[in-house]
C-alpha cells in the first residue's frame, strides 16, 4: 500500500522526518524545512533590509545547504540581502584545499561573490605548520580559536553587517551538554543565543539553530547539492565526540531530545550571586576577550616564542607586539581597515566576482 | 528518593601508594579514598556528617529569619529505603537529638514524619488474580523506621487517584483525555475501577519508557508534597545525593526541563510555597554514602526503578545513568547549583507556562495554507494541532476543556510527554489533582478576564 504524505495527503511519502517522525513527501519536506528556517530568521529579527551578509562557507554540508537556503529564502521572501561567501583557509593539505574547491564550485552555482582568508596570511602560521609544532593533541584549540577571529577579519574585509554560520541544532545541543559537563556556566548562558554581538565585532547568527543535522543531510541529498564530506585529517575533537555520541543515543530514544536540550539551554537562568567573567577587549588586537589578551593572541604568542605547549595562562607584559595585530585599530565599533596593505597585495584576497 | 545502587561497598579501596595517612588528622592510617583524598574512618565520618550539618543548618537559618524563632518546624522525610535516604534518616535523627549550636535544649524540628511511597504496583501486576509478584516495600521500610520512633506513613503510588490527594482534600473529579478533548469527569460512585487499574491503564498507554518514568516521578513527587501539606509539614527532606543530582541535571536537560531544573536539583527550594523542599544530601557522592552506611551498619532496601536492569537505551534516564562522563560528578552538580528558576515563570502546580508559540514556529507540522487561507491566523489556530493525531476538529462544548487548553497548562516537557500518551482508542484518566489544577487555572483565567472588564459590568454577580 502506498503511504501518503501526512501533510498534503496527495503525494507518496518519501521520508520520515527525523524531527517529528512524520512521513512526508519531498515537496512537503522542502516546504517545512525552508519555512522553519524562515520562521527562525523572522522571529529573531536576524536581518534588516539591504544588509550585507557573509555566509561562512566551508564546503561541508551545513554551509552548502545554508548558502542554498539563504539564497532561496532571500528571493522567495524578499529579504533584500546582499550575500557573499566567506571561506577560511586553515592550510590543511588534503582536507581544506579539496573542500575549497567545492566552495569555488558553489560560488559559481549560486552566483555569489567569494572571499577566502587564510591562516598563514592572518597569523603567519598554517595549520600544517602548527600541527608540526604542537602535535596532534591541542591542535583543534588553535584551529577553533583562530577560525573565529579569521571569520570576523574576513567579514571586515568584505565590509558586511552580518555573518551567518551553518551551526545546526545538533551542534548547539552538543555544546549545551558539553558546557554542563565542563561546568562552564558563562558559556552555558551564551551558547544558545541565536545571534551574538560584541563591541567591534560583526553580528553573527545561526539560522540553522533549530534545524536537525539529519534533515540538512536529507535536504542536500534530495536536492543533490554539491558538498564535501570528509572529516578533518587532524583528529576530531575528543571531548565533543563524547557529547556527540551521547546526543545521538538520546535522539534514538526520543527524537525531540535535540530541540528539548536547546529549549532547556535557553531556559537556564544563572543565579544573580554567581560571578560571571566580564567581557572586555584584548589589549593587543582589540578583539573581544574575557582576559587581558584574547585567546588567539595568547596562542600566537606561544607559537612565535616556541612555547606551543603552553596553551593556558596569560602572557608576560613585555612580549613583543605581533606586527600584524598592531595594525588593527578599533574605531567606531568596527575595525578600521583603511591602511592595510596585506589585503591588497595578496592575490587570493581579492573578491572573485563569479 | 535516591535509587542509585552502590554496587561496590568495598572498604579496602586500593590506595596508591600502599599506605597513606589520613589527610585530615595526619596521624592515623587512611582506609577510605574519596576523590584523591584519603581519610581514616573517624575523619571520614566527621567530614561526612559535617557536610550534612552544613546544609541543614543553612536551611534552618534561612527559614528562621523569615518567621520569628519558633520551636522548630514540623518536617517530613521522603524515605525510599535506598542508601541515600537511609543515611539521611539517620543523620536527621542525630541532628535533632543533639544540637550543638544552641544552648537551650530546643529540638531543631518539632516533629518528624517519615513517608514512603510503595511502587510495587509497577512491577509484574497480575490483573487476573490482583496480586503482585513483588512484595510491597512498606513492611521492610516500616521495620527500619520503627527504630527511630517517628510516625510512619506508608503510601501506595496508585492511591494518587484518591480524592484526598488534592489541594482541597476532597476533589473527586478526574481528568479524562481523549482524542479530541480533555474532560473533567465526575466519577460515579458505582464505578469500581480500582486505583491500581487506573494507574496501570494510564502507564500502559504511555508508549515510551522515558515519558513513563517522567510520569511516575511526578506522580510520586506530587504525592509526597500533598502528603506533607496534609500533615502540616513545612519542610520535605529528599535524599538526592550528588551523584543522583548530576544524573538528573543531564537527563532533565535532555528532556527539555531547563525551566524547572533548578526546582528539582537545588539544595533548597520554596517553589511549592507552603512546603519547602530540602536536599541535605546534595554534596555527598553515592560512594561516600555507601561507605558511611557500611561503617555504621545502616541497612537499606533495594528499590528497583522501572528501567533497572534494562538496556541502557531504554530511556533517557537510564542512558544518563549508564554513561560515564569524563567530568566529575561534582562539576555537573555545581553547574546545576548555579541555576535558578527564571522570574518569568508563572506559578502553577507542576508545569510552567512558557512561550507556547515557540514550538510550533520552529517545528512546522502542517502547511497553513492547506487548512486556512490566511497564513497568520492559520498559524494561531492550526498550531492547535499539537500533533497530527489531534487532527480532528475540536468540538468545543461547555463542559469540556479542549485538549489544546489542557496542553496550554502544561510546561514544555510535559507537553512532549503527552505526545507519547496513546489516546486513539483509549480514554486515559489522569488523577484528581491534575483535574483540580486545570479547573483552578480555568477559574483564574475567568477571574483575570473579569478583572479586566470589571468597571464595565453592570451587575455584580459572582458567577464565574
Amino acid at each position: 500500500m502506498v503511504r501518503h504524505c501526512v501533510i498534503c495527503n496527495k503525494e507518496r511519502a518519501a521520508v520520515k522526518r527525523p524531527k517529528t517522525g512524520q512521513k512526508v513527501c519531498r515537496e512537503c519536506f522542502y516546504y517545512v524545512f525552508e519555512t522553519e528556517i524562515h520562521n527562525t530568521i523572522i522571529d529573531n529579527k536576524l536581518f534588516k533590509k539591504n544588509d550585507k551578509v557573509a555566509i561562512a562557507a566551508s564546503g561541508g554540508k551545513d554551509s552548502t545547504v545554508l548558502a542554498h537556503v539563504m539564497k532561496l529564502l532571500n528571493e522567495r521572501y524578499q529579504y533584500g540581502l546582499e550575500m557573499f561567501l566567506l571561506s577560511i583557509d586553515e592550510g590543511i593539505t588534503g582536507y581544506r584545499d579539496d573542500s575549497l574547491e567545492t566552495v569555488k564550485r558553489n560560488q559559481q552555482q549560486y552566483e555569489l561573490p567569494l572571499k577566502i582568508v587564510s591562516y598563514s596570511e592572518l597569523y603567519g602560521w598554517s595549520m600544517d605548520q602548527i600541527v608540526k609544532e604542537v602535535g596532534l593533541k591541542n591542535n583543534c584549540t588553535f584551529c577553533g580559536v583562530f577560525r573565529r577571529q579569521a571569520l570576523d577579519r574576513g567579514a571586515v574585509m568584505l565590509d558586511v553587517d552580518h555573518i551567518v554560520t551553518g551551526h545546526n541544532a545538533d551542534d548547539i545541543a552538543e555544546t549545551v551538554l558539553m558546557n554542563i559537563l565542563r561546568g562552564d556556566i558563562a558559556r552555558l548562558q551564551r551558547c544558545t543565543e541565536i545571534c551574538t554581538t560584541g563591541d567591534g565585532c560583526v553580528r553573527r547568527s545561526k539560522p540553522f539553530k533549530y534545524t536537525y543535522e539529519k534533515e540538512i543531510v536529507m535536504y542536500a541529498y534530495f536536492k543533490k547539492l554539491d558538498y564535501f564530506s570528509t572529516e578533518c585529517i587532524y583528529s576530531p575533537n575528543a571531548y565533543r565526540g563524547h557529547a556527540r555520541t551521547f546526543l545521538k543515543d538520546l535522539e534514538v530514544i526520543r527524537p525531540s531530545a535535540i530541540i528539548d536540550i536547546i529549549h532547556s539551554g535557553e531556559a537556564f537562568e544563572v543565579k544573580k550571586e554567581v560571578k560571571l567573567p566580564t567581557q572586555g577587549v584584548c589589549k593587543r588586537c582589540g578583539y573581544m576577550s574575557s582576559n587581558e589578551l584574547c585567546k588567539a593572541c595568547v596562542l600566537l604568542e606561544g607559537l612565535n616564542r616556541g612555547l606551543p605547549k603552553k596553551v593556558h595562562g596569560d602572557m608576560p607584559r613585555d612580549t613583543a607586539i605581533i606586527p600584524h595585530f598592531n595594525r588593527i585599530q578599533v574605531s567606531k565599533g568596527n575595525y578600521d581597515d583603511s591602511n592595510k596593505p596585506i589585503e591588497e597585495s595578496k592575490s587570493n584576497n581579492k573578491i572573485d566576482q563569479g | 528518593m535516591c535509587s542509585v545502587q552502590e554496587t561496590s561497598l568495598d572498604l579496602n579501596v586500593n590506595i596508591k601508594p600502599a599506605t597513606k595517612d589520613c589527610i585530615k588528622c595526619k596521624t592515623t592510617k587512611a582506609t577510605v579514598l574519596i576523590r584523591h583524598s584519603t581519610y581514616c574512618k573517624k575523619c571520614f565520618q566527621h567530614v561526612f556528617v559535617g557536610k550534612f550539618r552544613k546544609n541543614v543548618e543553612k536551611s534552618r537559618i534561612s527559614s528562621n529569619s523569615t518567621k520569628l524563632n519558633g520551636c522548630g518546624e514540623k518536617v517530613m522525610i521522603g524515605f525510599s529505603g535506598g542508601p541515600s535516604s537511609r543515611t539521611m534518616l539517620q543523620l536527621i535523627n542525630e541532628y535533632n537529638e543533639t544540637h550543638p549550636h544552641e544552648t537551650s535544649k530546643k529540638c531543631a524540628y518539632s516533629e518528624i514524619i517519615v513517608c514512603h511511597i510503595d511502587e510495587s504496583v509497577l512491577f509484574n501486576y497480575d490483573s487476573t488474580s490482583s496480586t503482585f509478584s513483588q512484595e510491597s516495600t512498606i513492611l521492610q521500610v516500616e521495620k527500619i523506621v520503627q527504630k527511630y520512633n517517628y510516625p510512619f506513613i506508608g503510601l501506595y503510588l496508585q492511591d494518587i487517584f484518591n480524592p484526598d490527594v488534592t489541594k482541597s482534600g476532597c476533589y473527586s473529579n478526574v481528568l479524562e483525555l481523549a482524542v479530541d478533548d480533555a474532560k473533567i469527569l465526575q466519577l460515579e460512585e458505582g464505578s469500581v475501577v480500582a486505583p491500581t487499574e487506573k494507574l496501570l491503564h494510564l502507564l500502559n498507554n504511555v508508549s515510551k519508557s522515558t515519558a513513563k518514568e517522567d510520569f511516575i516521578w511526578y506522580l510520586k513527587l506530587c504525592y509526597l508534597i500533598f502528603t506533607a501539606r496534609k500533615n502540616g509539614c513545612k519542610r520535605l527532606f529528599l535524599g538526592d545525593c550528588s551523584s543522583r543530582l548530576s544524573i538528573k541535571i543531564i537527563s532533565q536537560t535532555s528532556k527539555g526541563r531547563g525551566f524547572s531544573l533548578p526546582l528539582e536539583t537545588s539544595g533548597e527550594i520554596d517553589w511549592f510555597e507552603d512546603v519547602i523542599i530540602t536536599r541535605p544530601m546534595k554534596d555527598m557522592l553515592s560512594k561516600e554514602i555507601g561507605i558511611y552506611n557500611q561503617l555504621n551498619g545502616l541497612e537499606s532496601i533495594y528499590v528497583p526503578s522501572m528501567t533497572s536492569m534494562m538496556h541502557p537505551k531504554a530511556s533517557i534516564e537510564r542512558l544518563t545513568e549508564d554513561k560515564e562522563f569524563p567530568s566529575t560528578v561534582s562539576t555537573i552538580a555545581r553547574t546545576g547549583a548555579k541555576l535558578t528558576p527564571s522570574d518569568s515563570i508563572v506559578k502553577e502546580n507542576r508545569c510552567v507556562e512558557n512561550n507556547k508559540i515557540w514550538q510550533d514556529r520552529i517545528t512546522v507540522m502542517t502547511i497553513p495554507s492547506l487548512h486556512k487561507s490566511e497564513e497568520c491566523n492559520g498559524q494561531q489556530s492550526s498550531s492547535n494541532k499539537t500533533t497530527s493525531r489531534y487532527d480532528n476538529c475540536n468540538t468545543i462544548n461547555d463542559e469540556s476543556t479542549t485538549n489544546v487548553e489542557f496542553m496550554d497548562l502544561l510546561c514544555y516537557a510535559c507537553r512532549v510527554n503527552m505526545l507519547y500518551v496513546n489516546v486513539i482508542n483509549q480514554r486515559i484518566i489522569l488523577p484528581p489533582y491534575v483535574a483540580e489544577g486545570v479547573e483552578e487555572q480555568k477559574n483564574n483565567n475567568r477571574k483575570q478576564m473579569k478583572k479586566q472588564i470589571e468597571n464595565y459590568l453592570l451587575c455584580d454577580d459572582e458567577e464565574l
